[in-house]
């Protein structure tokens, strides 16, 4: 139904803007002065700052703001693609395994896992251009995959629910993670708790020197266009999607749903396991995280407001990865706190999957819609009313 | 006349939030003390009329008129307060309670901080025997049999104040001996002042039970009126918009080599109860194989058994000469050329949030031409759907749409455009035009007949007598997991003597039952 898909659309825009909105209330709020002077000129100072502080927000990541006016922020813009890489990557992963309706949120550990181990192939792994770089890759993918298979091995045999077991083995795979990097690829030399140099020839390209502008976003369209083919034009996505869709259908329709329940996670866990170590062998050159950076649940955020559709999370991806930019500017140029941006995550989010949202909404349209469609219908025949 | 109204509802409309129009302007009229029938096909409105008459749905447009005043009907809570109650198709009760347990529920008499259990029954006791609707108030719900839950639920409804009845296809679930005690009761109470809406699509049940009918189509009143002064003929008119030939003519059957075999098959269930006692039975080509039986019999475990749902206990099952294995795998049963329409069709016949192509290849999308090399060619597999949605008259403006968007008979046209689709030699069909309008019915009905003419086996699984007794070859008569009757002349038998088997009253000794 049209109606349908243009009131998701709708939906998406206004929870956007609502919750632009609020962010604006908190911001104004938090700009009020607590000098004692006039209300009025509290109020003034105040909208001020907020109108400032929201410039930054909204343009910063790609506008410079002199005296002399606007120029093109370039260190911005390349920080925008850059942080919407690993989140694109996971994305894409989440999809994949909400999509056969698993509700396995285990990306996290399979991005950090992975990343961990593969850090040991870029550090002693011989750099040769192009080879080196896949193999590490393909090393965090298989690190993710294989420990991806454990939730989707205890549900496809012992129906024990992935999301208990995935968010358990999350942390499992965090310390997991640090305990490898402290233990076995510890730069003794650095002043914190960081992995060995990567071989340099085992880096990504660089489209930019000076900001750093690697060719991870390519790669995360490739895998887009990987995923999306996976899943809309193979008969494993059509399998995908039917044991999404109504498991007890495909089981009767002959197919091996705990086969399938198993190699949707693995498959994804492969996707996961690979954007963390993306990141590393294109902007920072060796292992530095102490905390997960928390890839793997904005992950669950994107393939949430891309609706699954692997064609829609690098637009979710970049949507997110441009208003944190731009809130990390607002941050540096104003007094405003840049986990603002977590308050508009959680409202869009809330939001979205509201169901009840605009739902009265929906319903006149749909109505209309109806009614309009009625009136082109040939009435039934009444008559023999005694 | 108008005095005598007790309710009117007019000008109802109700657009449910996915689009369906399931009323359009409906207007109904009941009189005090009538038996009024509501007489549709599926997906023809009558049931969400009575929906929101009951308060379960809220009308979109239009007014309720009820004794007189204009009414806001919520709730269901609301429509009880006003005296309507509904008896639903799918029994309301809770098993473990005894029958006077549940008729009190919500409303018990208390001594102290407990129940009065003795008040309890003497005053079902009383109600029953007001209303002349005995029932046995110490058993327990799950030891009654379906005739008695229904009167259960008739009394909840009559000890709430009910002047109102709705009825919800009723006879759906009941064999023929119910059947006549529950249309005597019906006629009990309205001699009592009671009103009846009696939801069907049975044609015969109006003629017999109802004083007046409002025929509904395709969400529309079409007409009322009463039931002495138009015929079956008439009412069929009317409620298909056209004539349909009820009679499904076909040549005796010419079996052939055996399709299906089953020898001595067990089930129990995880209650404890064993459902199938050693069934043994076996299908040829060129054959319709009915299976009767009152629900709950061991219909669902023999059709999950054999379909691979579900794995046996103890027995074999030979299709086509391949020996199932004891591992359940539907795959495999699909393989060895079997066919299955399943009894839900929500649960298991399709996916809801896919579309009509996607749902119809869902067995065949690795072979050619759906897909080569594990890419599927949606080209095809569309073009194929509009194919299918010609031949099987599905309607709908594209194969794109999705399953949810449809009516049930829709639906199930798509389950069994897939299913005759296969190419197996072996169809299951269990219960497969349950629920469904009469056009589409028949439509399924006549396909059943046309596998059998093209030397294929069916194994017909219903509750429908009449259907049963229309298009199989050869009935079988399950009770309580066994095997009591098998009748090779269905022309020579009624739906009183099924009846009589299927409630145990009598029961074929083997002799007599011959080469099953």
């Amino acid at each position: 139904m049209k109606a349908d898909k243009r009131f998701t659309l709708y939906r998406i825009g206004i929870s956007v803007g609502i919750a632009l909105l609020i962010g604006y209330i908190i911001v104004f709020i938090a700009s009020v002065p607590s000098t004692d002077i006039a209300f009025m000129k509290k109020m003034k100072e105040a909208f001020d700052s907020a109108n400032e502080a929201y410039k930054y927000f909204l343009t910063g990541a790609l506008v410079r703001w002199r005296f002399t006016g606007a120029a093109f922020n370039q260190s911005g813009f390349i920080q925008w693609i850059n942080e919407a890489v690993p989140i694109i990557i996971t994305g894409l992963a989440v999809s994949m395994v909400f999509t056969a309706k698993q509700f396995n949120i285990g990306a996290e550990g399979q991005m950090f896992l992975g990343a961990a181990v593969a850090t040991a192939v870029a550090i002693y792994f011989p750099g040769i251009p192009f080879i080196s770089t896949l193999l590490v890759i393909l090393t965090a993918m298989a690190v993710g995959a294989g420990f991806a298979s454990i939730p989707g091995f205890m549900k496809a045999k012992l129906k024990a629910s992935e999301m208990v077991t995935s968010l358990m083995l999350n942390y499992v795979a965090f310390f997991m993670g640090l305990f490898i990097i402290k233990t076995f690829l510890r730069d003794t030399e650095a002043g914190s708790l960081v992995s060995l140099e990567f071989q340099q020839q085992t880096m990504l390209p660089l489209l930019n020197e000076r900001y750093r502008w690697h060719i991870g976003i390519f790669i995360a369209l490739g895998m887009t266009v990987l995923v999306w083919f996976i899943m809309k034009k193979t008969t494993w996505g059509y399998k995908v999607k039917l044991i999404g869709d109504n498991i007890k259908f495909a089981e009767y329709s002959g197919i091996n749903s705990s086969k399938m329940v198993f190699q949707v996670q693995v498959a994804a866990g492969a996707v996961a396991g690979s954007a963390g170590i993306i990141e590393l062998l294109g902007y920072h050159g060796r292992f530095l995280w102490l905390y997960s950076p928390g890839y793997g649940w904005d992950g669950i955020i994107i393939a949430t407001l891309a609706r699954n559709n692997p064609l829609f999370v690098p637009l979710a991806a970049l949507f997110l990865s441009y208003i944190r930019v731009g809130a990390k500017i607002m941050g540096r140029y104003t007094n405003i706190a840049p986990e603002i941006v977590a308050i508009l995550q959680a409202v869009i989010i809330l939001l979205v999957t509201a169901e009840a949202f605009l739902a009265k909404w929906k319903q006149r349209s749909i109505n209309k819609e109806a009614t309009q469609s009625e009136t082109n219908d040939t009435p039934v025949q009444v008559g023999e009313v005694r | 006349m108008a005095d005598n109204c007790i309710l009117e509802m007019k000008n109802i409309w109700k657009i449910y939030p996915n689009g369906v129009v399931a009323n359009k302007d409906m207007n109904l009229k009941v009189n005090k003390g009538e038996i009024h029938a509501l007489l549709g096909e599926n997906g023809a409105g009558k049931s969400t009329l009575m929906k929101i008459l009951f308060g379960i749905e809220q009308p979109t447009k239009g007014e309720i008129i009820y004794e007189g005043r204009q009414v806001d009907i919520s709730s269901p809570h609301k429509a009880i307060e006003y005296g309507i109650g509904m008896v639903h198709q799918h029994f309301m009760l809770v098993p473990s309670l005894t029958v006077a347990e549940n008729i009190i529920l919500g409303m018990e008499p208390k001594k102290g901080l407990s129940i009065d259990i003795d008040q309890a029954y003497r005053f079902v006791q009383e109600q029953s025997d007001l209303f002349g609707l005995p029932v046995p108030s110490k058993e327990k719900v799950k030891d009654i049999s379906v005739g008695m839950k229904q009167r259960v639920e008739i009394i909840k409804t009559l000890v709430r104040g009910a002047n109102l009845i709705i009825l919800d296809e009723p006879t759906a679930v009941l064999t023929p001996q119910e059947t006549v005690d529950l249309f005597n009761a019906l006629k009990n109470l309205t001699e009592k002042g009671k009103t009846i809406i009696f939801i069907t699509h049975k044609l015969n049940e109006v003629k017999e039970i109802a004083d007046r009918i409002t025929v509904t189509r395709r969400g529309r009143v079409v007409g009322t009126a009463d039931v002495k002064d138009i015929s079956e003929i008439e009412m069929s008119k009317m409620m298909v918009g056209r004539d349909v030939d009820i009679r499904i003519e076909k040549e005796p059957a010419q079996s052939g080599e055996k399709l299906m075999e089953i020898n001595d098959l067990e089930f129990t269930r995880t209650d404890g109860v064993k459902s199938l006692k050693g069934i043994s039975f076996s299908l040829r080509e060129g054959e319709i194989l009915g299976v009767a039986g009152v629900e709950g019999n061991g219909q669902t475990e023999l059709v999950q058994i054999i379909t691979g749902i579900i794995p046996r206990e103890k027995g074999r099952i030979k299709l086509n000469q391949v020996e199932l294995p004891k591992i359940t795998d539907p795959g495999f049963c699909r393989d060895a050329g079997l066919s299955h329409i399943p009894s839900d069709r929500m649960e298991r016949g399709v996916a809801a949030d896919s579309t009509i192509a996607e749902n119809i290849i869902s067995d065949r999308f690795k072979k050619v031409p759906f897909s080569k090399n594990g890419v599927i060619k949606w080209k095809e597999v569309y073009g194929f759907g509009e194919e299918m949605i010609k031949e099987f008259d599905i309607r709908t403006d594209s194969a794109r749409t999705e399953i949810k968007m449809l009516s049930g008979g829709n639906i199930q046209k798509v389950v069994v455009a897939r299913e005759f689709t296969a190419h197996s030699k072996i169809t299951i069909a269990d219960q497969p035009t349950r629920g469904i309008d009469v056009a589409a019915a028949d439509f399924i009905r006549r396909r059943l007949v046309k596998e059998r003419e093209n030397n294929l086996g069916v194994l017909l699984v219903s509750a429908d007598l009449t259907e049963l007794l229309e298009v199989a070859d050869r009935i079988i008569v399950l009770f309580k997991g066994e095997i009591v009757a098998h009748f090779k002349e269905v022309k020579q038998i009624n739906e009183t003597v099924l009846g009589e088997y299927m409630l145990g009253i009598k029961r074929m000794s083997s002799e007599e039952m011959g080469d099953l």
